[in-house]
């Protein structure tokens, strides 16, 4: 493997591929800072440039904009509240708290050295053992995927103050029945549409969320009219080490979380977020701070969807099957370069593939390089006044909303959703809840009419299937355990009493 | 604050209808098909007779609770707040008109010129600056073709 | 940085270079084209599309053609959209069965006839495989078990090509597939590797790094003659194996409807150029695809025969 990683370097390091790594890296962050835009359209779009390179010079720089997407939608959730993509919808919860006390350079920083961390531990996973992760992956079918579904819906309970649970699950709810609208997959059959072709596809989530997040914090802001510039001298902007020892235990277990759903075909790095917040939520000794700027409630998320975004090659370069939307492109960019992805490619293109991974380190590298020099800086975009503030992050938002698919429909439910998002604000209704089952009841679903047609109508196959069961036992236990352990330290603690 | 209690039970009454609306259609697509298999209505219902239960309750408990603790809104924010959001509402229904760039570089414009009440040199300055920022990153560069209108300007022919 | 200034100075120069016709009053496109693909990113519709777009590009130096997704639906998203470009000789869309096996499903406003017909260019097989491990050794075999036992299936959409052809199969021969809906092609392929489902139907190009490495089996292709590519030519015929069903995928390009006889000559003239094209030869033989050219009225015929052809497979028994 050394050897092979030797090589990778070798053939990575040229300065051609370095310049255009550096190129990927800088554009996607651009792309990922714009409302609506992430590394999917990155790609899409800029894939017809690199079609003249040489095919590991290309995919190179694709793989660049790939991570440096992920990034910039960071910026923009931690600054102004507005997501680029589902994957970053939790870091905008305590990112932009913590922004609104002025520490946005250190959510920033926590960021980029949380994608960092779980970038290099993913990748290294990556190399050591694609193959064999890919082919337990496989495993995982329908059954399993409806177990992991459950199980993201289960840390819903992380996204609502304990006095509000009923209301989070309300949202969450609603958010599943929402995720109803549009065509049934497997009966082709349009639901709640009322004959609008562009809600075949169901409601747009990514254009849902920028209405939500965007353009209903901006919103209830003028309501409040509390949004004052934050002006916070340039140290205060540094990350301090004590917010960094908090946060390496969050970075460690986001990378692996991340890692794990990365690796099946489609869960994804969104539900990986949403579970690295959930678990991080339960085992920090600051739960009261998660929802108002717990660092761990950055570094968790931004660890996880980027360790799930790297494990999203692990079918990709090992089976040559699509781990997520963008790597389906990518897979699609193989072909035009005449490569034939497919189970044999480490083997007939040695090179290729370790020249792209060796990249990933690079690009990781530049990546951080480039922030954490940056992050104090994008902070000072918060001086700026609101009053010119807020008109910019709307025409953004609706622009972004547009060029996801040249559509003006877009542009119409950020509206609609931005007033909803108004609402929910003022009437304190979570909104991370309404997003998680937005993604996670599409996906519920497919597995839920998969498992059953598996079984011919029957969901008992559920039972001949030790992995899934075990995910729903865990499910079970993350719902009921903190009851469960309270229910038994307490009778611990009466017997004791008894015993005196 | 009675006006906020009085509004958080209309958010959940306007649930229980939605979702009660929508549980109901769910029959018309088939809760189940001809196996047995989960149909296309079978989410659906389930959801929907859930979020029914759920907004209900919440509905009885914001009913029941005493007044929250008074909050201080300027009714002044609250007039700008909907005059920016109609102002939102002119510039998407401009669109077809004058084009994404012009309606929503006016957009910029207006608002922090003349509801956000800022020095009207610099607002303008602000408002073409960024129209021009969005034309080359999304028209030039990203190649989206923004709706030009009946003046035709912006990415679309 | 000086890469996307460059970039951003191209694409400006492009947009601003349009010219307006020709002094002869042939019709020439101004600007930019459109190509739209109603499919995602990634996918055999989304490369047809681009590689047809780089095509044309060669084929007519001075066109820009400019690929956009329009995914959602089944297709029914993309073809909508051009339906709007009435009349705008811009439009153009990378075309597949859906056209057809859309407003068969009663649920779209448009039909074939709502676009002008440019040309088909290709066509797409289908192969049926198994994991390795599967008893199945031919297509026959898997007909056989779908006799007594309940034998899965993939499919990649209520109006996907797989889909059609099941229910060719089992209109021909009586029996039943119990169906596991997917999303695309690219879903399929990790469901049979993983033994979620028994059998799936794929294009050549989505299974044969797989067929390769030996990790799945191709049981019999669904094209009414063999593959002479080598990699496939080994395979036999549906027909071979006595089951009497045939059926392809054509790939192609639509344009928007109403347009005028000029324009219409005009894309029938750079698609003819297409064929000759490197560019157009490279996807035909990295995608296993087989040449099949038939041009604006021979392409609507085709068409039409069929839709004829399909409307019996795909109408719901009530």
């Amino acid at each position: 493997m050394l050897d092979n990683l030797i090589m990778g370097f070798g053939a990575a390091l040229t300065p051609v591929n370095l310049l255009w790594c550096f190129v990927g890296v800088l554009a996607g962050t651009v792309i990922g800072l714009l409302p609506g835009l992430g590394s999917t359209t990155g790609v899409a779009v800029l894939l017809p440039l690199t079609l003249s390179f040489e095919p590991l010079t290309a995919l190179i720089m694709l793989a660049g904009i790939y991570y440096g997407a992920q990034y910039g939608g960071t910026i923009t959730s931690v600054l102004i509240s507005t997501p680029g993509e589902a994957a970053s919808v939790v870091t905008a919860i305590d990112g932009y708290q913590m922004a609104r006390r002025g520490r946005a350079g250190a959510a920033l920083s926590i960021a980029a050295i949380g994608s960092f961390v779980a970038a290099i531990v993913s990748l290294v996973l990556l190399m050591a053992m694609a193959p064999p992760f890919a082919r337990l992956a496989l495993g995982f079918g329908p059954p399993e995927n409806l177990a992991v579904m459950v199980l993201g819906l289960t840390t819903i309970v992380s996204f609502s103050s304990a006095g509000a649970r009923l209301r989070g699950l309300a949202m969450a709810v609603l958010g599943i029945l929402l995720a109803t609208v549009g065509v049934d997959a497997a009966t082709g059959l349009p639901r709640y549409t009322f004959g609008d072709v562009d809600l075949l596809s169901g409601l747009p989530f990514v254009q849902v969320m920028i209405g939500l997040f965007a353009v209903g914090e901006v919103l209830f802001q003028i309501r409040q009219g509390a949004a004052e510039p934050i002006r916070a001298r340039f140290k205060d902007l540094m990350i301090t080490r004590a917010e960094l020892s908090r946060s390496k235990g969050a970075i460690a277990r986001g990378s692996v979380i991340g890692y794990l759903l990365g690796c099946l075909p489609g869960a994804g790095s969104t539900l990986a977020s949403f579970l690295a917040y959930g678990v991080e939520k339960r085992v920090s000794r600051h739960k009261d701070e998660f929802g108002h700027g717990a660092i761990e409630g950055v570094a968790a998320p931004e660890s996880a969807n980027n360790a799930a975004a790297n494990a999203n090659f692990v079918p990709t370069l090992a089976l040559g099957i699509p781990g997520g939307a963008t790597t389906a492109v990518l897979l699609g960019a193989f072909m035009m370069y005449g490569i034939q992805p497919g189970p044999l490619l480490f083997d007939e293109q040695p090179e290729l593939v370790w020249g792209l991974l060796a990249s990933f380190f690079i690009g990781n590298v530049l990546l951080l390089v480039l922030n954490l020099p940056l992050a104090p800086m994008f902070a000072q975009l918060l001086r700026i006044p609101y009053g010119y503030m807020y008109p910019l992050i709307l025409v953004t938002s609706f622009v972004g909303a547009y060029s996801i698919d040249n559509n003006m429909f877009s542009v119409w439910v950020v509206f609609v959703f931005g007033l909803v998002g108004y609402f929910m604000k003022k009437f304190d209704l979570p909104m991370a809840p309404l997003v998680l089952g937005l993604v996670v009841g599409a996906l519920f679903e497919k597995a839920l009419v998969q498992t059953s047609a598996m079984g011919g109508g029957d969901l008992t196959i559920i039972l001949t299937r030790p992995v899934a069961l075990a995910v729903f036992l865990l499910a079970a236990l993350l719902l009921a355990g903190p009851s469960l352990l309270r229910l038994v330290s307490r009778n611990v603690r009466h017997e004791e009493k008894e015993g005196v | 604050m009675r006006g906020l209690i009085r509004g958080e039970s209309a958010v959940w009454t306007l649930l229980v209808c939605l979702s009660v609306a929508m549980a109901g259609a769910s029959f018309g697509y088939g809760v189940t098909k001809d196996g047995g298999e989960v149909g296309p209505g079978f989410l659906p219902l389930v959801s929907g007779v859930a979020l029914a239960l759920l907004s209900a309750a919440c509905l009885l408990r914001s009913v029941r609770r005493a007044a929250p603790e008074e909050e201080d809104v300027d009714p002044a924010r609250i007039r700008t707040l909907w005059t920016v959001f109609g102002l939102l509402l002119v510039a998407l229904l401009l669109v077809p008109l004058t084009g994404f760039l012009v309606a929503f570089g006016l957009l910029v414009f207006v608002v922090s010129a003349f509801v956000e009440k800022r020095p009207l040199v610099p607002a303008a300055g602000i408002a073409v600056a960024a129209t021009l920022v969005i034309y080359a990153v999304f028209v030039l560069f990203l190649a989206v073709p923004l709706p030009g209108g009946l003046l035709g300007v912006g990415g679309d022919g | 940085m000086r890469a996307l200034l460059a970039a951003v100075l191209l694409l400006g120069a492009v947009a601003c270079g349009a010219d307006a016709g020709t002094a002869d009053g042939a019709w020439k496109p101004r600007g930019d084209v459109r190509m739209i693909v109603p499919f995602a990113a990634g996918g055999g519709s989304d490369l047809a599309g681009r590689a047809l777009a780089a095509a044309l590009e060669k084929a007519q130096p001075g066109l820009t053609v400019t690929v956009e997704n329009r995914d959602g639906g089944s297709g029914a998203v993309g073809y909508s959209g051009l339906l709007g470009k009435k009349g705008n000789g811009n439009y153009l869309i990378a075309t597949e069965n859906a056209i057809l096996s859309l407003p068969l499903s009663g649920q779209v406003s448009f039909t074939r006839e709502d676009f002008t017909p440019v040309a088909k260019l290709a066509e797409d097989g289908g192969i049926l495989v198994v994991k390795q491990d599967s008893p199945y050794k031919s297509c026959t075999d898997v007909v056989n078990a779908a006799k007594s036992a309940r034998v899965t299936v993939g499919m990649s959409g209520a109006y996907g090509v797989d889909n059609v052809i099941f229910t060719m199969i089992e209109q021909k021969t009586g029996v039943t597939f119990q169906r596991v809906p997917f999303e695309s092609g690219g879903e399929l392929v990790p469901a049979v590797l993983g033994g979620q489902i028994q059998v799936a139907l794929l294009n050549p190009g989505e299974v044969v790094g797989q067929l390769r490495s030996g990790d799945l089996r191709g049981l019999c292709v669904t094209t009414d003659e063999r593959y002479t590519y080598p990699e496939f030519s080994s395979l036999a015929t549906a027909k071979e194996q006595g089951i009497d069903v045939s059926y392809v995928q054509f790939r192609g390009i639509l344009a928007a409807g109403g347009l005028d006889e000029r324009e219409r000559a005009y894309w029938e003239a750079a698609a003819k150029g297409v064929a000759r094209t490197a560019e157009f030869q490279k996807w035909l033989k990295d995608n296993y695809l087989r040449q099949a050219e038939l041009y604006g009225d021979d392409f609507r015929t085709y068409l039409g025969q069929v839709d004829t052809a399909l409307a019996p497979v795909l109408k719901k028994p009530s």
